[in-house]
């Protein structure tokens, strides 16, 4: 038997012995987990695995359940306690789900119920100072409160249903009810979000919360008297100490019964709050902590409630104040008694801020300010690691209360006093030290090599710290400040040790994800190494890192954000971008939209995180994923003005994003729809946005990306519109445009260019080419457009009206003159096309001039071209060569040139191929020949294709004119094309290049005659293609 | 008897008024639960055997606590004792209180009271850090009242305190608990019977510990338990631990709690097994946790398992009840 085996049969028959048949294992289990021992209860449960043999088979999960939230109960350090209730939440949500019997689902559903209160409570307890993230806590927590109140209200509604009337099913429907009351409280702090709509929207919540208690508070038993009690709460939050008072003192006077026990606690903790707030009755602190000593002395056993919390915390501050150092900042000179009040409290705030339950965060606050009069400025090296430990808290804690200053100032003294201070505490550190305190004062050590400048020892440390760090979670910490050490000496350091720092960065990421995987710093690791891979232009390991990053990482948002700009990078750089494009979309899609009431930087941040969805959409390409970036764009564009103030600095950027998107991507859909012969589907698709553009229209004029895009859609519409045979919107669409400050000369030109393309015999296209026509004031380059346009479905006549219409431009010189030399050629054309050729002859004398008094059209090579088709058209033949040869003549010297030089070309290529012996500064020269030649023969190409298109022009006019004369005379002449043709292939090995070689082909292939001919004359290269 | 704090302090300030004794005992009441249970009286008997009150003896293994009729010079002082008493780490103050109420000439006149303060000075002291005091104070008692409900739970104190000095003293243990068997009813002497093999099975003295076993009555549930473990000293433990598994499905309550204690064992011995000792132990701690003896020795060894796991604050919180502080 292998070991293996060996191995798997011993686990198999270790699982099971643990097992007796008939045993009380439920009861067991709830006495464990109740005695505080959920986490041997969850190793007796994986111990039972499958067995069939314990009562437990069949509820194994919703007793592990049960086990993760009383462990979270116990947990004092805040991560851990997630983590737990995390895993008690999926566990229950499990069960629910799976469970064949009802009743324990209602039971699951209870426990879930007070489950997710506790977290809401613990959230809420610890929600960041800053206020998007403050407001995404608040969102999580409203979320997860609401959730205990649907679950609360089915768990009332069963056990209504079940129960009845029983004694027991009372009970616990007296419990559903009290958590739905005690959701609602929360409730009350989860949404209030400032401000006066916060506030009243807060004190709905309380009011609610206080008729629900005080509906539970009509009986007698210990719900009742907790909820009188929550009732006196819910006054002190509603501001209204009085009926505070009276109820915390019928707590008090009536709850004599041991059932009042709960009740009587948070009262009298209720009463101490009025005491601290010194509302209605004269106070000194000395009498709250009186109180709150005999609360501690007499509910000893509950120091660890939130209401023993909440004493804790009372005490501590009403120590400060008794010791009188409140208001001051320093300087306080503080006599024994004062020294011991502090150092109490001191101690007390440091029991309640490690943790991270509720007054954590306030405790930890007010204890680094306090304990600064423990630690005066002119402090010695400590007598003991405790004291080396508060010292450099208080420091460190001074550093952060002075304005950033250049590099040896206060700051870094102080943060080399904090240094200093560590160093000699953890030299004096002995066994009574807490094993907790020690590394965190190490890990402080870190981030104060860190902040020292002192990179590399702060790398060291955080590395040996992460890695040797029994505590789980904690040592996540030091290892991300171990990764901004290497991150800092990569940027600050030799450029030769940066491939080691990278490398270090990497193996200490790859064991913090495979170390703590679910710690907040391994996101943030993660994210930092999709920075790193961002900043080296690797886009596709940034978009693997950032896609990493959970939305517990406080940076979450920006991460995806990050992703998605990524993954664009990526997809703009090349091919094999599609499934980063995929996975970015996927995530980007799982960001979720900004809550209600959200901070203008929330807002702003999460709408980025949508724009980017939008872009990315925009680039994979795709009918669907069009649909999706407009309606991200729309959404987006509707949204904002109720999520960001007027005067938010980035809000009109966002809106005007916002707006392309949504513009560019029904663009694209609508074209979809356009080009399978959907013109109704696309026009549907670009009506809202339409609607919006119009409701833009008239205020300041939009971004110029806005009305980019905004141009497309509306050119799209008015394009479907006429194949719909629709009345035409052209004319509504410019003034539209010129609404939104748009240039709508250019809008025009852009319709004229889409309305070119479309079906000639449609009449629609030409009723809305004619009413842009009537458009008075467009600029000439618009008007030429628009005549191009006419001329496509062949109004000729309209069109030369409109091209003749424009005037000469004041200067000689600029696009001005241009745009008037183009139209006055294009008006030739239009009256060559319309048969006015005396007209056009006319134009035509006056672009070219004579030969004395050259037009500004002499010399230029597409007015010969219209000037031999104007003869051509005429039936002037020897007119049309006569250009044809003059065109060649003057070209002649460039053809010989760029022959020459491409002969030589050739000549040196074959020379270096075969001989290699060539002394290589020989071949050197020679190459350098090369070069140049190449570089030449660029520069005289297009002479050369000119040179030959108008030779074959020559050779279509005596083609032509062949075919007019008599049958011998005509062979005669067709000899001669042939003949030229048999010149022009013996003359010219290439035949004048690929083009002209493939037009001659043509001509001949099209003329069986004049093959004939040119066979009969010997000719050959032409015949293949 | 942390727990019986509030009984006592409650007891001594009822009991000024109704001026009669007050038992707190336990009543065994199905499976895996034991209620504690009070009764008020004038105590008729009181004895190794029990107290006899009301009609009915509580046998001395199921005695809890006795709060006697306390005269009225002294009712005013009694509670501060019983506080202290009753308070964590208030032992000496507790000491010195019952002291004083000692030299009160009219305690000296009501033996049973007199018995009862002294029993509480022995117990506190023998709870106390120092083994050396625990058991002179223990022994000093026990030798002054031979015949009383009391010595039950003050041999098994004094026993676990001999083990407690350096080296375990098994030897006067062993001897407490034959001197217990010896005076005691029958009940009180299976117990101290099995306590000896207990000691003995540690001492591995197999052949002492089978010899003893021969003497304790057939009937008695826990016998053949304990002729698993000692028959089978050559078996390999799963083969015990299977046996003895069987044999907890098979009987009822009354002997789970010793037999989940030599499960525990079993495990323990074996180092594939010791993981799921801890869960037998527990068991006779969470549920079957009506036997007094089963119970302080679960704690014992509870105690020694948390620390083998590294669990320290749990390790001294069951050495703690272990001692019944």
């Amino acid at each position: 038997m292998n070991r293996v085996r060996l191995l798997l049969l011993m686990f198999a028959g270790f699982s099971t012995g643990a097992v007796l048949a008939g045993e009380p294992d439920g009861l067991f289990v709830e006495r464990l987990r109740l005695a505080g021992f959920a986490d041997v209860a969850l190793e007796y449960l994986d111990r039972l695995g499958g067995a069939g043999r314990s009562e437990l088979a069949d509820r194994r999960s919703l007793e592990r359940a049960k086990c993760f939230a009383a462990l979270a109960d116990a947990e004092v350090e805040s991560r851990c306690r997630d983590r737990r209730m995390d895993a008690a939440h999926e566990a229950f949500e499990q069960w629910i789900a799976s469970a064949a019997d009802e009743a324990s689902k209602v039971d699951a559903r209870a426990e879930l119920a007070r489950l997710c209160i506790r977290r809401a409570q613990s959230d809420l307890a610890r929600r960041p100072v800053a206020k998007s993230a403050r407001q995404e806590a608040n969102a999580r927590c409203t979320e997860h409160l609401n959730l205990a109140r649907s679950l609360a209200k089915a768990v009332r509604a069963a056990r209504v249903a079940v129960q009845g009337s029983s004694p027991d099913g009372l009970r616990q429907r007296r419990e559903a009810d009290f958590d739905i009351a005690l959701a609602s409280f929360y409730l009350a702090q989860a949404v209030n979000v400032g401000g006066r709509e916060g506030l009243q929207r807060r004190n709905q919540h309380v009011e609610s919360a206080r008729k629900e208690f005080e509906q539970l508070a009509r009986a007698d038993d210990a719900i009742a008297w907790q909820a009188l009690a929550w009732v006196g709460k819910c006054w002190l939050e509603l501001d209204n100490p009085g009926e505070a008072r009276r109820v915390f003192a019928q707590v008090e006077h009536e709850g004599t019964q041991p059932a009042a026990a709960g009740g009587l606690r948070l009262a009298k903790y209720g009463q101490l709050l009025l005491l601290d707030r010194g509302a209605g009755v004269r106070s000194r602190p000395a009498d709250v902590i009186r109180g709150a000593t005999e609360w501690l002395d007499r509910f000893r056993y509950d120091v660890n409630t939130s209401e023993g919390r909440g004493v804790r915390y009372l005490l501590a501050k009403n120590l400060v104040a008794r010791s009188g150092v409140t208001g001051q900042t320093h300087g306080v000179r503080l006599d024994a008694a004062g020294r011991e009040s502090i150092q109490r409290a001191v101690d007390l705030l440091g029991e309640l801020a490690a943790g991270g339950a509720e007054h954590s965060q306030s405790a930890a606050a007010l204890r680094l300010d306090v304990a600064e009069f423990l630690v005066p400025e002119d402090v010695g090296l400590p007598m003991s690691f405790a004291e080396g430990y508060l010292i450099a808290q208080v420091e460190l804690n001074r550093r952060a209360k002075l304005a950033p200053g250049p590099a040896g100032g206060a700051r870094t003294m102080h943060v080399s006093r904090a240094r200093a201070a560590l160093e000699h505490g953890l030299a004096l550190a002995n066994s009574n030290d807490r094993r907790r305190d020690l590394f965190d004062a190490r890990v402080l050590l870190c981030y104060c090599h860190l902040l020292d400048g002192n990179p590399s020892a702060a790398a060291v440390l955080g590395e040996y710290l992460a890695r040797n760090s029994r505590e789980s979670g904690f040592g996540a910490r030091p290892a991300i400040y171990a990764l901004s050490a290497y991150s800092a000496m990569i940027a600050d350091g030799v450029a030769a040790d940066a491939p080691a720092n990278r490398r270090r960065i990497t193996e200490l990421a790859a064991f913090m994800e495979q170390r703590w995987p679910d710690e907040p710093e391994t996101d943030a690791a993660r994210f930092q190494l999709g920075e790193l891979a961002f900043f080296d232009r690797n886009y596709a390991e940034a978009v693997r890192q950032y896609a990493k990053v959970r939305p517990v990482f406080e940076g979450f948002t920006y991460a995806k954000y990050r992703e998605g700009a990524a993954a664009q990078l990526a997809a703009s750089a090349g091919a094999g971008a599609l499934p980063l494009l995929q996975t970015a979309i996927a995530d980007l899609k799982r960001v979720p939209n900004w809550p209600a009431g959200a901070s203008p930087e929330m807002v702003v941040a999460h709408a980025q995180v949508r724009l980017q969805l939008g872009e990315l959409l925009l680039v994979s390409k795709g009918e669907n994923a069009a649909a999706q970036a407009s309606e991200i764009g729309r959404q987006l564009t509707t949204a904002m003005p109720g999520s960001l103030p007027d005067g938010e600095p980035a809000r009109r950027q966002l809106e005007a994003d916002a707006g392309r998107i949504w513009a560019v991507a029904a663009t694209v859909e609508a074209g979809f729809k356009l080009n399978s012969g959907q013109s109704a589907q696309a026009r549907s698709t670009l009506s809202p946005l339409v609607t919006h553009l119009r409701s833009l229209a008239g205020g300041q004029s939009q971004e110029r990306r806005l009305l980019d895009a905004a141009m497309e859609a509306l050119a799209t519409d008015a394009r479907a519109a006429v194949r719909l045979r629709h009345p035409p919107v052209g004319r509504d669409y410019v003034e539209l445009f010129r609404g939104l400050g748009g240039d709508t000369s250019a809008f025009v030109a852009r319709l004229a260019f889409e309305l070119r393309g479309e079906d000639k015999e449609n009449p629609a296209v030409a009723i809305a080419l004619d009413s842009l026509a009537e458009l008075p004031d467009s600029k000439p380059g618009t008007r030429k457009l628009i005549a191009d346009g006419l001329s496509g479905i062949g109004r000729h006549v309209k069109a030369a009206e409109l091209l003749a219409a424009i005037a000469p431009p004041t200067s000689e010189e600029g696009e001005a003159s241009r745009t008037f030399h183009a139209a006055r050629l294009a008006l030739a054309r239009e009256y060559r096309l319309g048969k006015a050729f005396d007209r056009a002859k006319s134009v035509m004398r006056e672009i070219l001039g004579t030969p004395t008094n050259k037009g500004w059209g002499h010399d230029n090579l597409d007015v010969r071209r219209e000037a031999l088709a104007l003869c051509e058209d005429e039936g002037n033949f020897a007119g049309a060569v006569q250009i044809a040869v003059q065109v060649q003549k003057a070209l002649t010297e460039s053809l010989r040139d760029y022959e020459t030089k491409a002969a030589r070309l050739i000549h040196l290529r074959g020379d270096n191929a075969a001989n290699n012996d060539v002394p290589g500064a020989l071949r050197g020269i020679a190459l350098a020949e090369c070069d140049q030649l190449e570089s030449d023969l660029r520069r005289l190409l297009p002479a050369r294709d000119c040179y030959f298109e108008f030779w074959r022009a020559e050779m279509s006019l005596l083609l032509r004119y062949a075919q007019t004369l008599p049958p011998i005379q005509s062979a005669e002449a067709l000899d001669r094309v042939a003949a030229r043709l048999v010149k022009l292939e013996r003359g010219h090995p290439d035949i004048g290049g690929t083009v002209n070689r493939r037009a001659l082909n043509q001509l001949l292939v099209g003329h069986p005659a004049l093959k004939h001919a040119y066979e009969s004359s010997g000719g050959k290269a032409l015949l293949n293609p | 008897m942390k727990y019986l704090g509030p009984f006592i302090v409650i007891a001594a300030s009822i009991g000024s008024v109704r001026a009669d004794d007050l038992v707190a005992y336990r009543e065994r009441t199905g499976r895996g639960e034991h209620l504690l249970q009070t009764i008020r009286g004038r105590i008729e008997s009181d004895s190794l055997v029990g107290i006899r009150i009301g009609g009915k003896t509580l046998p001395a293994t199921e005695i809890v606590d006795v709060q006697y009729e306390v005269p009225g010079q002294i009712k005013l002082d009694l509670p501060r004792a019983a506080q202290a008493e009753a308070a964590p780490g208030r032992a000496e103050e507790a000491v010195r209180e019952f002291r004083a109420l000692l030299a009160a000439p009219i305690v000296a006149a009501q033996p049973a009271l007199k018995r009862s303060f002294e029993y509480r000075i022995a117990r506190l002291i023998g709870i106390g850090d120092d083994a050396d005091s625990a058991v002179a104070a223990l022994e000093a008692f026990i030798l002054a009242y031979p015949d009383c409900w009391q010595r039950v739970p003050a041999t098994h104190l004094l026993a676990r305190r001999y083990l407690d000095r350096t080296p375990s003293d098994f030897v006067a243990a062993r001897k407490a608990y034959s001197g217990l068997a010896a005076a005691g009813p029958s009940d009180v002497k299976a117990d101290c019977d099995f306590a000896v093999i207990d000691l003995l099975l540690e001492e591995k003295n197999i052949t002492e510990a089978r010899r003893r076993l021969s003497t304790v009555a057939a009937a008695n549930p826990r016998r053949a338990a304990y002729a698993i473990l000692l028959e089978g000293e050559s078996a390999e433990p799963a083969e015990l631990t299977t046996r003895l598994q069987a044999l907890i499905e098979k009987c009822n309550d009354e002997a789970k709690p010793a037999l989940y204690n030599l499960l525990g064992d079993i495990r323990h011995s074996d180092p594939t097994l010791r993981p799921d000792a801890v869960f037998a132990y527990l068991y006779v701690d969470q549920v079957y946790n009506f036997d007094p003896y089963e119970l302080m020795k679960a704690r014992g060894r509870l105690a020694q398992v948390f620390a083998e796991r590294g669990q320290d604050a749990r390790a001294k919180q069951y050495r703690e009840k272990a001692l019944g502080r």
